[in-house]
C-alpha cells in the first residue's frame, strides 16, 4: 500500500524544530513513523515490524529532492528505540510472525511488532492542533455557560454510576474549561495587539465593539466561572466523586476491551487510574480558583490571572477611547496656527502672571481662640466661624475706622544654660559590706558542723547575702554532681534532698516577703 | 449670584493662581482635584464658573475639552518672553515623545532648549531655558522638572535633566491659540468689573492713583464685596483712601525683613529720592537688628511684595498700605493699641 501525505510548510518548519528522533539526515523520519502507524497500525495485512517500516518509508516518505538518501535499517532501530523508550509514542511488542523464506517455505518468526500507543495518538493529533490554533482556539465565552452547567450537574448528590455519562460529563468539563482558558488566553494577546492598533489607527468602532463586548459578555462569564469556584472546590475535597467517576468509566456503554472480558485485575488496574487521573484533574481546576498569592502563582491557568489581564485590557481600551476622542486636535493645523502668531509676536500681548496677594492679617485672633476654646460641636463652630468671617468682611469696608495692625517684634532671647539648670543628683544607698556578718550567721544558723550543712526548718536571717546564697544552692539538688556551686567560696560536693521535710521559708528581718523553698536539703561542703 | 460649590472653587482657585485648570487625572491626582475635574464635565459647573468670572471680570476663561485657561495681568509679557512661549509650544506638540498614548511624556531639557534657541535667535540657550522655567514650572505648571536616578557611580558623568509634560499639553496650546485669536476689541467692561479687575491685577486700588476706580469703588462696595465673597477665599479690606483684597490661603509674614520693610515705608515721609532710598534701608535695618545680617536685595523685595512702597517720578512714595501696620518696639509705649 502505497501511502501518500502530504504536510504543510508549518508543520514542516515545526516538526523540524522539534526534531524527532534525533535523526540528522532523516529529520522528519520519526514524525513519518508515527503516521504511518497511527494510519494503519493494526489493520494492515503486513505486521509493523521494523522492517516493514524502513521498506514503507523508503518508498513513500523519503524525500529524495532534498538529497534524503535510503534509510539503513540500523537507522530505523534506533529511531524505534528512541521513540520506544524515550519518547514513548510507540509500543513494542513481541509476535509471532509468519514470513517466506528464500527456500519458499513459510515459517514462524517471533520479531517485534510496533503499535502506536495512546501517546501516540495523543501527539500525532496534538500536532496537527498546534498549527490550526489561529483557528480553533476561539475566545468563546458561551462555552462558559456549558461548562457551569457541566459543574452544576456533577456537583448532585446523587450520582449515576452505571452508565458511562458521568465520565463523559467529567471529560467534557475538562476539554470546556481547558477551551475557555484558552480563549481567554487568545483574548488576551489580541487585546493587546488590539490597543496598540488603535493608538497609530484610530479604529474608533473596533474599540467600541471590543469594548463593548469585553463589558457585556466576557466580564460576566467571567462571574459566571468564578461562582463556580466553591462547587469544583467541593468536588476536588469530596474523595467520592473519584470513585464515581472510576466507576462511571466502566458502566455500560463503554467499549473498553477489559471489560467486555472482564478482566477484572486489568479493570480493577484502570479504575484506580482513574481515579488518580480525576484526583489529579479537580486539584489542577481547583488551583486555579485558589486566591491565595501562592495559588495563583503555582496554578497554570488561575483564573485569578486571567481576569486580571482582562481587566488591564479593558483600561487600557477606555483610555484609548478617550485619548481618541481627546485627540481630535489635529496637530498640523495648531502648528499652523502657532506658525502664524509667531509671524507676527511683537503685536501679540499677553498678560504677565496674576501677583500673589497680600495675605489676610484682620483675623480677629482673640474671638477666634475663643471660639477654639469654647467646646462646641462641628456644626456650632462652623456656624460660629461663619459668623465671625461675616462680621470681619462687613467691618472691613469701613476699614478706616480700624486701629492699624499691631506687629510686635519679639526679641530672640538667646537661652543660656547654667549649671544651675542642671537636675537634682539623686543620692544613693550607701553600701555596707556585710559579707563577713553573713557568713558568720550562716555557720550559726545552718551549719552542723564543719562540712556539713542542713537546711529543714524556717529561718529568719539578718542578712541578705546569707539568705541568698542559701537560695543559690538549691538548684543545686536537681544535679548528680553540683560541680560550681559554691557557698562563699567553698564548693559543694554532695547535695540531697531532704525526703518528706514540708516548704521551707526564708526569710529577712526588714523585708516584707519571704522565699519559699520547696524543700529542705543537706550538703556537705569541700 | 449662585452660590458656588467647592468643587468650582477649586477650580477658580487654581485660574487664579496658575491661570491654567488642566483635566488630567493620574493616579497621584488629588481628590479634590479629582471631584473638581469630574464637576467640570458637567454642563451646569461650566456654566456657573463662566457666570462668576464674567459679572466680575467681564471675560470668562477660555475652554477646550474641559481645559481651562484664564490670562489676566497688569501688563503685557515683553515681545521675546511671547516668541519663547510660543516656539515652545510649537516644539513640545510636535516632539515624538509626546505623540502616542504609551508615550513617556519625558522631553530632554537640552533638546528643547537648543530647538526653541533656533526659533528664537535674539537670546542665548541660557536665557531661553531661564523663561522656559519661568513660564512653564512656574507660572502655568504645566512641566515638572525630573532627572533619572543617578546611579553610585565614581566616574564624572553628565547629569541629563528632563521636563516631564502634563497630558493635557495640546488643549492647552488649543486654548492659548483660541484666546489669542479672539477679538477683544469689542469687550466693554462695566465699572465694576474695571475694578475687579484692577483689584485682581494690582492687589490694591490706590485712591490717590486711580481716582475714577475709587469712586466707582466707594459707590458699590456693598455689590463688589458680595462678589468676591463667593470665592470665599478674598477679604475686601476698604480703608479711607485705599481698598485692598486679602487673600486668606496666605499666612503673614513674620520675617525681619518684614518688619524692617514696614519701618521703612513708614519713614519715607512725603517722598525719598531714589538715590537715598537705599542708605535709609541700611540704616531703619540697623536701627531694628544691630546684630542680624543685613540683606539689602531681600528687603527690597518684601517692600515690593507687601506693595509698601512704589517709585513715582524718581522718588519712593509710601502706599497707604504702609499704615496699616504699627510696629511698637520695647521702648516706645503701645499708644495706639
Amino acid at each position: 500500500m502505497i501511502i501518500t501525505i502530504n504536510i504543510s510548510q508549518e508543520m514542516r518548519d515545526l516538526l523540524l524544530a522539534m526534531n524527532l528522533g534525533h535523526s540528522t539526515s532523516h529529520p522528519l523520519a520519526g514524525w513519518y513513523v508515527l503516521t504511518m502507524l497511527y494510519q494503519d497500525g493494526t489493520t494492515s495485512t503486513e505486521p509493523m515490524t521494523a522492517n516493514r517500516l524502513v521498506q514503507l518509508y523508503n518508498q513513500s516518505f523519503r524525500e529524495p529532492e532534498i538529497g534524503e538518501t535510503m534509510m539503513p535499517p540500523a537507522t530505523m532501530n534506533s529511531l524505534l528505540k528512541l521513540l520506544t523508550e524515550q519518547a514513548r509514542l510507540i509500543n513494542v511488542s513481541n509476535r509471532k510472525v509468519r514470513e517466506r523464506w528464500v527456500s519458499g517455505k513459510l515459517r514462524n518468526k517471533e520479531t517485534t511488532v510496533y503499535r502506536i500507543s495512546s501517546r501516540g495518538i495523543e501527539y500525532v493529533k496534538m500536532m496537527q492542533r498546534v498549527i490550526e490554533a489561529e483557528n480553533t482556539v476561539v475566545a468563546n465565552t458561551a462555552r462558559i455557560g456549558e461548562y457551569c452547567q457541566l459543574v452544576v450537574k456533577l456537583s448532585q448528590r446523587l450520582l449515576d454510576t452505571s452508565t458511562t455519562s458521568l465520565y463523559n460529563n467529567f471529560d467534557r468539563m475538562l476539554v470546556t474549561y481547558d477551551d475557555v482558558m484558552k480563549g481567554m488566553r487568545k483574548l488576551d494577546v489580541d487585546l493587546h495587539d488590539l490597543a496598540m492598533d488603535l493608538a497609530f489607527n484610530h479604529g474608533s468602532e473596533a474599540a467600541q465593539h471590543l469594548r463593548q463586548m469585553l463589558n457585556e459578555t466576557a466580564i460576566p462569564a467571567y462571574q459566571q466561572m468564578l461562582q463556580q469556584a466553591a462547587r469544583i472546590q467541593a468536588l476536588a475535597d469530596n474523595s467520592e466523586f473519584a470513585v464515581a467517576v472510576a466507576r462511571s468509566r466502566q458502566g455500560n456503554g463503554n467499549i473498553d476491551t477489559a471489560q467486555a472480558i472482564q478482566d477484572t485485575s486489568a479493570m480493577t488496574t484502570q479504575r484506580q487510574q482513574t481515579q488518580q487521573y480525576v484526583r489529579r484533574q479537580l486539584q489542577r481546576l481547583a488551583g486555579s480558583f485558589d486566591p491565595s498569592t501562592s495559588g495563583v502563582q503555582n496554578s497554570f491557568d488561575s483564573i485569578f490571572l486571567v481576569f486580571q489581564t482582562l481587566l488591564d485590557a479593558i483600561q487600557l481600551l477606555s483610555r484609548e477611547m478617550e485619548q481618541y476622542q481627546r485627540q481630535s486636535v489635529d496637530l498640523g493645523a495648531l502648528t499652523h496656527q502657532l506658525d502664524d502668531l509667531m509671524s507676527r509676536y511683537q503685536r501679540l500681548k499677553i498678560p504677565v502672571a496674576l501677583p500673589q496677594h497680600l495675605p489676610m492679617d484682620r483675623h480677629q485672633q482673640d474671638v477666634l481662640i475663643e471660639i477654639e476654646d469654647q467646646e462646641l460641636t462641628a456644626e456650632e463652630r462652623t456656624a460660629k466661624l461663619d459668623q465671625l468671617a461675616e462680621t470681619e468682611r462687613q467691618d472691613l469696608l469701613t476699614a478706616g475706622a480700624m486701629p492699624p495692625i499691631n506687629r510686635q517684634i519679639e526679641d530672640n532671647v538667646k537661652m543660656a544654660v547654667t549649671e544651675a539648670d542642671n537636675p537634682p543628683e539623686a543620692v544613693d544607698d550607701a553600701y555596707v559590706d556585710e559579707t563577713k556578718a553573713a557568713l558568720s550567721e550562716l555557720v550559726n544558723l545552718v551549719m552542723q558542723d564543719e562540712h556539713t550543712l542542713v537546711v529543714d526548718h524556717d529561718l529568719t536571717f539578718q542578712t541578705v547575702s546569707a539568705r541568698d546564697a542559701l537560695v543559690a544552692m538549691l538548684p543545686a539538688t536537681y544535679y548528680a554532681t553540683p560541680t560550681g556551686f559554691n557557698v562563699f567560696g567553698r564548693e559543694v560536693s554532695t547535695i540531697t534532698r531532704l525526703n518528706g521535710s514540708h516548704a521551707i521559708q526564708l526569710s529577712v528581718v526588714w523585708e516584707k516577703f519571704h522565699v519559699m523553698l520547696p524543700f529542705g536539703f543537706q550538703a556537705i561542703l569541700v | 449670584m449662585a452660590t458656588l460649590y467647592q468643587t468650582e472653587r477649586t477650580i477658580i482657585n487654581e485660574l487664579i493662581d496658575s491661570g491654567v485648570f488642566s483635566s488630567t487625572i493620574t493616579s497621584e491626582t488629588k481628590r479634590g482635584q479629582k471631584l473638581a475635574v469630574y464637576a467640570l464635565q458637567k454642563p451646569a459647573t461650566q456654566q456657573r464658573i463662566n457666570v462668576t468670572f464674567k459679572t466680575m471680570f467681564g471675560e470668562a476663561p477660555q475652554n477646550f475639552q474641559e481645559n481651562l485657561l484664564f490670562l489676566s495681568g497688569a501688563k503685557s509679557l515683553t515681545a521675546v518672553e511671547i516668541h519663547v512661549l510660543l516656539a515652545t509650544c510649537k516644539a513640545v506638540i510636535n516632539a515624538p515623545e509626546l505623540q502616542g498614548v504609551t508615550a513617556d511624556r519625558v522631553i530632554a531639557c537640552v533638546s528643547l532648549v537648543t530647538t526653541v534657541n533656533s526659533e528664537v535667535t535674539e537670546i542665548d540657550e541660557r536665557k531661553v531655558r531661564k523663561l522656559i522655567t519661568k513660564l512653564f514650572v512656574d507660572r502655568f505648571k504645566l512641566f515638572t522638572v525630573d532627572r533619572p536616578v543617578e546611579s553610585e557611580e565614581e566616574t564624572a558623568s553628565e547629569v541629563e535633566e528632563y521636563w516631564d509634560v502634563v497630558p493635557d499639553f495640546t488643549n492647552f496650546v488649543e486654548c492659548l491659540v483660541g484666546w489669542l485669536r479672539a477679538d477683544r476689541t469689542k469687550q466693554d467692561p462695566t465699572d465694576i468689573q474695571r475694578v475687579n479687575r484692577h483689584l485682581l491685577q494690582h492687589r490694591y486700588l490706590d485712591a490717590k492713583q486711580s481716582p475714577e476706580l475709587w469712586v466707582i469703588l466707594a459707590q458699590n462696595k456693598i455689590v463688589i464685596e458680595s462678589q468676591w465673597r463667593d470665592i470665599q477665599r478674598f477679604y475686601l479690606e476698604c480703608g479711607d483712601q485705599y481698598a485692598l483684597l486679602l487673600d486668606d490661603f496666605r499666612k503673614p509674614s513674620e520675617s525681619r525683613q518684614f518688619y524692617a520693610a514696614i519701618r521703612v515705608a513708614q519713614s519715607l515721609g512725603s517722598g525719598l529720592p531714589i538715590a537715598k532710598y537705599h542708605h535709609r534701608i541700611k540704616t531703619v535695618w540697623q536701627q531694628l537688628y544691630p546684630d542680624a545680617t543685613f540683606n539689602l536685595s531681600l528687603v527690597k523685595k518684601s517692600i515690593i511684595d507687601a506693595a509698601l512702597a512704589t517709585e513715582v517720578n524718581g522718588y519712593m512714595v509710601a502706599t497707604p498700605l504702609a499704615k496699616r501696620y504699627v510696629i511698637p518696639t520695647k521702648k516706645e509705649d503701645q499708644e495706639w493699641s
